[in-house]
């Protein structure tokens, strides 16, 4: 702040009062006419060509009254040839509406009652072409009647019938009679049939309601290239992989549902493999195997070709002895149900036994009774007093007896072979007889 | 400018903007400075700002076609037109700039004691050399600051702190092929304002509201008190002569020209007629506007139109130099003489700066109060 001291300038506002007089006028001179000064020649020469153009402007204007002399004999003339009556308007581009009792038409051709026009009257608004009525509308009613299309976006109140094909009322039913819908449709609330019967479609997709059928065609659903479909003209349930159909599902004649493998559905039973289940039972045949299991190396499978049963995945034993004798079915080391066989046509390197000892081995044989372990009983069921050996001493006794007892997956002895001891039976009599022979000196 | 110290008086330095900074001219070779500024009163114009520089130039480093030298830049001397210069003033370490201008004349004498004497102008100089294009539509109802600030922008006049533009008028889209400068008075008629380039080269447009918020930095005296300031000579004006009682605020065609008399001047001095070339956009700033200026000099008041004093005798040591270099056009001072007291405008100042002595001119005008809303 200054030293000094300060003056206070206090405002006064100024406002209209009595001791002022206040006009206002719109200048009538332009602002700048003042900077338009000439000089005596300049404004000569400008006198000069304001003449010329004067006389420029008066033989224009002389062009002009006979231009417009001419325009009015031809409009004289073309209202003539036009020959308007008391109730006809014919308006700048010679369009013309007429006036009659029943009310107004709006025509373009020679006619007011034939050619395409427009009726205006108290019974409502129609068009018509030469044919015929292309619409109308009835004053009374507010019924509208298009023969053409009809575009837009919002249409309100009543029922739209489209050639009795399709109807549209205005809670929004629409009933089609033989209507085809192309395009997608997108609805989240809408139903076929009626609310109880028929199908919806809403956020979910298509929902089956009440009694609502599908009747006919193919229903298809699909993942990438594989599908499952309902074909309505076999019944059928047909299964497609990768682009290829492997098998279907199907009625076989009246009395069960077959399963089977191929391109083409099979109503008949003839196409395998296949899987039948009626009221004969269940069967199934097939050109190979058939597996019961959890996969092929834990089941049980049978081979049709080679007429093997396998059981879990262990060695097959094929064919089948159809002669009588001895059982040709036997579990086996590894629980294999196989069948012995005792032709020469199954066996290979065949060497006759002439070599002694199997007196004694015989000889150490040692005979038991028994019973079952109760472990391995049934109660309630009789456990008799058996004849036997036990595996074990047979198979320490070695020489080939081993051979006899049968192993378990770990290696230990398990059952034994009761039928192939006759074989070393056999050569320790030989044995024996021939020493009773050699005793009796023979 | 040897004889003044900085201490008990103004250092007065002249400074040339060479290579982007400001250079000092040795005081020694500075003879005589002359500042004119502002208006001699407020019913006029501020008027272009001259500087009169007179430098000894014994030894040709003033020459404008010197080749080298302590003002040659790249083979060329900077003392050309253009040349921008300041007139500092420092007093207590602070320094004010007493005026800022453009090299317009540089007269050369060869003669036995050698000088230059030369002439700056201020940027109302530099901006009235501008004509100003047509205002597109846009320009229509623009405010007042805005369209000094187009003016300005078409000068090429620096933006930011080189402008302090107020004034919240509308105008009109007017009429062109004037110079910048004239747009400017229009803008300036349209606020009753006032536009100036002040002493810090900043282009600078205040409203009519300015003059009622501006300090009192000086107060003269007969009487040598504390704080004061002695006066040389005074001269008094009745007023009479610029009596306005009847304005006209013309706002150009198809536009409602207003004109306000006020009738008690009327009566008494017949009617004194001033036209405003004020475009404002609406007819009620235009009415407000007439009424203010048929009223601001309805009644003749006597006055001091020109106070001289010598500035090296600011009384209480130097303490009044701080308001003294501080003074701006527009600030008020008041004057006591025998007891009668002038509350007044400094509406222009002159500076005559020699060696030993430094003369100043104040020009003023009365305060008025009217005021109006606008």
């Amino acid at each position: 702040m200054p030293l000094c001291p300060q003056i206070t300038n206090t405002p006064i506002t100024v406002t209209l009062t009595a001791d002022f007089t206040v006009t206002n006028v719109l200048p009538v001179l332009a602002a700048n006419t003042q900077q338009l000064a000439v000089t005596d020649a300049a404004a000569a020469a400008a006198v000069a060509t304001a003449n010329a153009a004067a006389a420029t402007a008066g033989a224009a204007q002389s062009t002009a009254n006979t231009a417009l002399a001419n325009a009015a004999t031809a409009y004289t003339a073309a209202i003539g040839s036009l020959q308007p009556s008391a109730n006809t308007i014919v308006n700048a581009t010679n369009q013309m509406t007429a006036i009659a009792a029943n009310g107004i038409t709006v025509f373009s051709g020679a006619s007011s009652s034939s050619g395409p026009r427009v009726v205006l009257n108290s019974t409502g608004l129609a068009g018509f072409d030469s044919g015929g009525a292309t619409f109308s509308i009835s004053a009374s009613t507010g019924a509208a009647v298009f023969s053409g299309s009809v575009t837009g976006s919002t249409i309100t109140g009543g029922t739209l019938n489209i050639a009795g094909n399709a109807i549209i009322d205005a809670s929004g039913l629409l009933t089609a009679t033989g209507a085809t819908i192309t395009g997608t449709i997108n609805a989240t609330a809408g139903y076929f049939g009626t609310v109880s019967n028929g199908f919806s479609i809403n956020s979910t997709g298509l929902v089956g309601v009440g009694s609502g059928l599908i009747v006919g065609g193919t229903i298809t659903t699909s993942s990438g290239a594989s599908s499952v479909s309902l074909v309505g003209s076999n019944n059928s349930l047909s299964f497609k992989t990768s682009s290829t159909v492997v098998g279907h599902i199907l009625p076989l004649s009246t009395f069960g549902v077959l399963t089977h493998y191929g391109a083409t559905a099979d109503p008949t039973g003839g196409t395998f493999p296949q899987m039948f289940v009626g009221s004969t039972g269940v069967s199934m045949f097939a050109s190979n195997t058939i597996g019961i299991g959890a996969n092929t190396s834990t089941g049980i499978s049978l081979n049709a070709a080679s007429g093997s049963i396998n059981l879990n995945n262990q060695t097959n034993y094929s064919g089948v002895a159809t002669g009588a004798g001895s059982p040709m079915v036997v579990v086996t080391t590894g629980s294999r149900i196989a069948i012995t066989t005792s032709s020469e046509r199954f066996k290979d390197h065949i060497a006759y036994i002439n070599t002694p000892g199997w007196l004694d081995k015989v000889m150490q044989m040692k005979p038991i009774t028994y019973k079952t372990s109760e472990d391995f009983t049934t109660p309630g069921e009789p456990n008799e007093i058996q004849y036997g050996f036990l595996a074990e001493d047979i198979y320490d006794l070695g020489g080939g007896l081993e051979k006899t007892v049968v192993l378990d997956p770990l290696g230990e002895p398990f059952s034994l072979s009761y039928d192939r001891l006759t074989v070393f039976l056999t050569l320790a009599i030989k044995e024996l007889k021939a020493e009773i022979d050699k005793l009796k000196g023979e | 400018m040897t004889a003044f110290d900085g201490v008990t008086s103004p250092a007065v330095t002249v400074q040339f903007l060479m290579s982007g900074s400001f250079v000092t001219v040795a005081t020694t070779d500075v003879i005589s400075i002359n500042i004119r500024r502002g208006r001699t009163r407020q019913s006029e114009r501020d008027q272009c700002g001259t500087a009169d520089i007179i430098l000894n130039n014994f030894s040709g480093t003033y020459n404008p076609d010197a080749t080298s030298g302590t003002y040659v830049v790249g083979g060329v001397s900077i003392l050309r037109d253009g040349l921008q210069m300041r007139i500092v003033a420092t007093i207590g370490g602070v320094a004010y700039n007493l005026y800022y201008g453009f090299l317009e004349i540089t007269r050369v004498d060869q003669g036995e004691a050698p000088a230059v004497t030369m002439t700056f102008v201020d940027g109302i100089a530099y901006i009235a050399d501008a004509q100003a294009p047509a205002l597109a539509a846009a320009a229509n109802a623009e405010t007042a600051a805005t369209r000094v600030g187009r003016m300005l922008d078409i000068v090429g006049w620096p933006s930011g702190a080189s402008r302090s533009l107020t004034g919240s008028v509308g105008m009109l889209a007017t009429v062109q092929n004037r110079s910048c400068m004239a747009m400017i008075y229009q803008a300036v008629d349209a606020i009753a304002g006032r536009f100036y380039i002040s002493r810090n080269n900043v282009a600078t447009l205040v409203p009519l509201a300015d003059k009622f918020s501006r300090p009192t930095q000086l107060l003269f005296t007969d009487t040598g008190a504390s704080n004061t300031v002695g006066y040389m000579e005074l001269f008094t004006n009745p007023g009479t002569y610029y009596v306005v009682n009847q304005a006209v605020v013309d706002r150009g065609n198809a536009n409602n020209q207003y004109t306000s008399r006020y009738n008690p001047s009327v009566s008494s001095y017949g009617i004194a007629k001033a036209v405003f070339d004020a475009p404002v956009a609406t007819n009620s700033n235009a009415e407000n506007l007439a009424l203010y200026e048929s009223r601001k000099l309805a009644d003749p008041l006597t006055y001091v139109e020109r106070i001289d004093f010598n500035a090296l005798a600011l009384g209480d040591y130097g303490a009044l130099y701080p308001d003294f270099l501080a003074t701006e056009l527009g600030d008020q001072v008041s004057v006591v003489r025998s007891g009668v007291q002038y509350n007044l405008v400094v509406e222009g100042m002159a500076f005559v700066i020699v060696q030993n002595n430094w003369m100043m001119s104040y020009t003023t005008s009365a305060i008025n109060p009217y005021s109006i809303t606008i």
